[in-house]
């Protein structure tokens, strides 16, 4: 239905719609929406259940200081509190539906396609994420070669961190190297293997929405 | 229309590594350079492709085609005509499967998307990876990776290809295989220049050989050239009677969810050097990682009688020690200095690790005059010298060794296996090493494991 690039467009619309709403009813309905999505996405429910971990506290924690702080008697700050608590799990879960429904190299790729960003900040970020499997497996190497060398290395010393920021630089070098002699230029006209156009129908299902979402932002309570 | 080098140089950090290197690549040349570790040729390679000084260095000379100095070209423009593949095959990919590592080149090259996948298979299929479109480079062998590396450059169209020693870490089948498949690209018309360190599989193939001599890289006479040695099996000296160290039973090892190793049952005794072969891929490393903790297995398996993975790592650690097949992961300092110092305090052969001693082996290894040197700055060869002194000063019982040949030079390996015979005999360490380099290996192991179809099997003999 929608591209990669116009699902990003409509998580950016969503979200700030959020902020600037203030009714529990709008927030609970997308909540149920963007739920029944990630849901159907058939993903795996140790991760499901982590998205509601990792809101809870930032919700209840936001919930609770409007509650007892915010202006008003008691039920609009029961109100204040509530909105600003299931904001955090809907903000959650629009994240949660972007990524799970949009692999990151295919949405980099589509923004290039369809806005014209810099291939160098393009294929920059896509190294990078690749390089997040390397990274977990660099501080695996570090620490284990630590202590096959008499010395502890905890996640939190520093010693760590420098190690594998040299390593990173060092990536990066021979990175940008295989990068210029696999023909990489910045700047140069490039061809596509994979085309991620615009859909209209995208631009439908996103206006649609827009005008559902406005007016859902004036239900009561 | 040659690719001609003129009185190339080339300094890095104020120090000259090569200088007036001329020649002349034609279509249908096949051109090996030898020569030791950190001589240049990794840097005369890149230079030739344009990476420097792009990237660093200073050189002064020309490289050019039809005219056109390369240095000057674009990438683009440039990736068309020369190909360059680099030594360590994990620090050559950008995307995250080899399709789209593929595509992204192509891309590069602004070829017609229409004609792509078809380019893609064609490339698979020449170098035998034909099942590999879909494959993460993370979890490919070095030697598969590499074999993914020549594939790209081919993809490219380039007729100019430079090998920057593209065998490291492939085994003998697989060399073998790549030099008849470069011989015949010649055939073709492509012109190869590719550096190594051991001259096994070219001399029938070469048609021209440079080495390097007091500072510079001079042709050598064809009667000059190096013999072709015959191939011959070494039979293994076995020992016998010797305490159970690692015992394994039921061992299933797994990567990229492809089962890898089932073995029944296995015994590594103390005081034994081990060699393990096995073709490219099939889990030799991924085995030594089993060992060291560092990839999860299945089934039994002890290390003087304990479950190995109940042991606290710390412990184990002091028990079991790995040289990593790439050298930076086994750097924990900056300079060569600091390193050394670091692992003397840790020896747990202090008393035998004496400042004459380790002096000798410094010198022995030609790591002196790099102490203040950054490990980062040194090169592939110096590297792993350094790693594997580095690991022989600690002195633990065991010592686990992925690929402690890549990259030397003859010279080196010498001193290299002087070294570990040494500390094997004179601190009674136990050594089992993964490496496809065993001419000089064999007539010093005492068991020889050869993975077969995901079963490790004993062989009386090493073919060299």
């Amino acid at each position: 239905m929608m591209n990669a690039s116009q699902r990003l467009f409509l998580a950016l619309f969503l979200s700030l719609e959020i902020v600037l709403t203030n009714s529990l009813s709008f927030n609970l309905i997308l909540l149920l929406c963007f739920n029944a999505l990630v849901i159907y996405r058939k993903i795996a429910w140790k991760r499901y259940g982590t998205y509601w971990l990792v809101a809870i506290i930032p919700s209840f924690g936001s919930f609770w200081s409007f509650y007892l702080y915010a202006q008003g008697d008691l039920a609009m700050r029961l109100h204040t509190g509530l909105v600003m608590g299931s904001r955090v799990i809907v903000l959650i879960f629009l994240g949660a539906w972007l990524v799970n429904g949009t692999k990151e190299a295919v949405l980099l790729q589509s923004l290039q396609q369809n806005l014209h960003l810099s291939n160098t900040f393009i294929y920059g970020m896509l190294a990078a994420l690749n390089f997040m499997p390397r990274f977990k497996q660099a501080f695996q190497n570090i620490q284990a070669a630590s202590q096959m060398r008499g010395v502890t290395l905890r996640w939190y010393q520093p010693t760590l961190y420098f190690k594998a920021l040299i390593q990173a630089i060092q990536w990066s070098e021979s990175l940008a190297m295989a990068m210029t002699a696999h023909g990489f230029q910045e700047g140069a006209k490039r061809s596509a293997y994979q085309q991620y156009p615009f859909k209209k129908i995208g631009f439908y299902w996103i206006a649609l929405i827009a005008i559902v979402s406005v007016a859902m932002s004036y239900l009561p309570y | 229309m040659p690719l001609m080098v003129k009185n190339l140089s080339f300094s890095y950090r104020e120090k000259q590594l090569f200088s007036d290197f001329s020649i002349s690549l034609e279509s249908g040349d096949f051109v090996l350079l030898m020569g030791p570790s950190g001589c240049g040729k990794s840097s005369l390679l890149k230079t030739l492709a344009g990476i420097y000084p792009q990237y660093g260095g200073k050189i002064s000379g020309s490289s050019s085609i039809n005219g056109c100095l390369l240095a000057e070209e674009k990438a683009n423009d440039r990736a068309k005509q020369v190909g360059l593949l680099f030594q360590n095959p994990r620090e050559q990919f950008v995307m995250q499967t080899v399709e789209e590592e593929f595509a992204f080149t192509l891309e590069n090259l602004s070829v017609d998307p229409k004609q792509m996948s078809e380019k893609i298979d064609e490339v698979l299929e020449r170098v035998g990876l034909s099942d590999f479109r879909k494959r993460l480079l993370s979890e490919l062998s070095g030697g598969e990776l590499q074999k993914v590396a020549l594939a790209e450059v081919l993809l490219t169209g380039a007729k100019y290809l430079l090998l920057d020693e593209p065998f490291a870490a492939v085994d003998q089948a697989s060399r073998a295989d790549l030099q008849g498949l470069l011989a015949s690209l010649a055939k073709e018309g492509y012109a190869i220049l590719v550096s190594d360190h051991d001259d096994h599989g070219y001399l029938d193939k070469i048609t021209a050989f440079y080495s390097f001599a007091s500072g510079h890289f001079e042709p050598v006479e064809k009667e000059q050239w190096p013999k072709k040695k015959e191939r011959k099996e070494v039979r293994i000296q076995k020992k016998q009677n010797r305490p159970v160290l690692f015992d394994l039973k039921n061992v299933a090892i797994e990567n990229d969810q492809r089962h890898l190793i089932h073995q029944v049952e296995l015994a590594i005794t103390a005081g034994e050097w081990t060699l393990v072969t096995g073709p490219n891929g099939s889990g030799k490393s991924s085995f030594l990682k089993v060992l060291a903790r560092l990839l999860k297995a299945d089934g039994s398996m002890t290390y003087l009688g304990h479950d190995f993975s109940k042991w606290k790592k710390k412990d184990y650690y002091r028990q079991v020690t790995m040289l990593f097949q790439n050298s930076l992961d086994q750097f924990i300092n900056i300079t060569v200095e600091e390193e050394i110092q670091q692992v003397r305090q840790q020896s747990y052969q202090k008393l035998y690790w004496t400042d004459e001693k380790v002096s000798k082996v410094i010198s022995t290894l030609g790591l002196d005059g790099l102490s203040n040197r950054s490990v980062y700055t040194l090169s592939g060869g110096q590297q792993k010298k350094l790693q594997l002194l580095l690991m022989v000063v600690m002195a633990s019982p065991v010592l686990l060794l992925d690929e402690p040949l890549a990259g030397l030079d003859s010279e080196s390996v010498r001193a290299v296996l002087a070294l570990m015979t040494e500390v094997k005999d004179n601190l009674n360490i136990t050594l089992l090493v993964v490496s496809h380099q065993v001419d000089q290996l064999a007539s010093l192991v005492n068991r020889h494991l050869t993975l077969q179809n995901g079963e490790f099997v004993d062989e009386e003999v090493v073919a060299i």
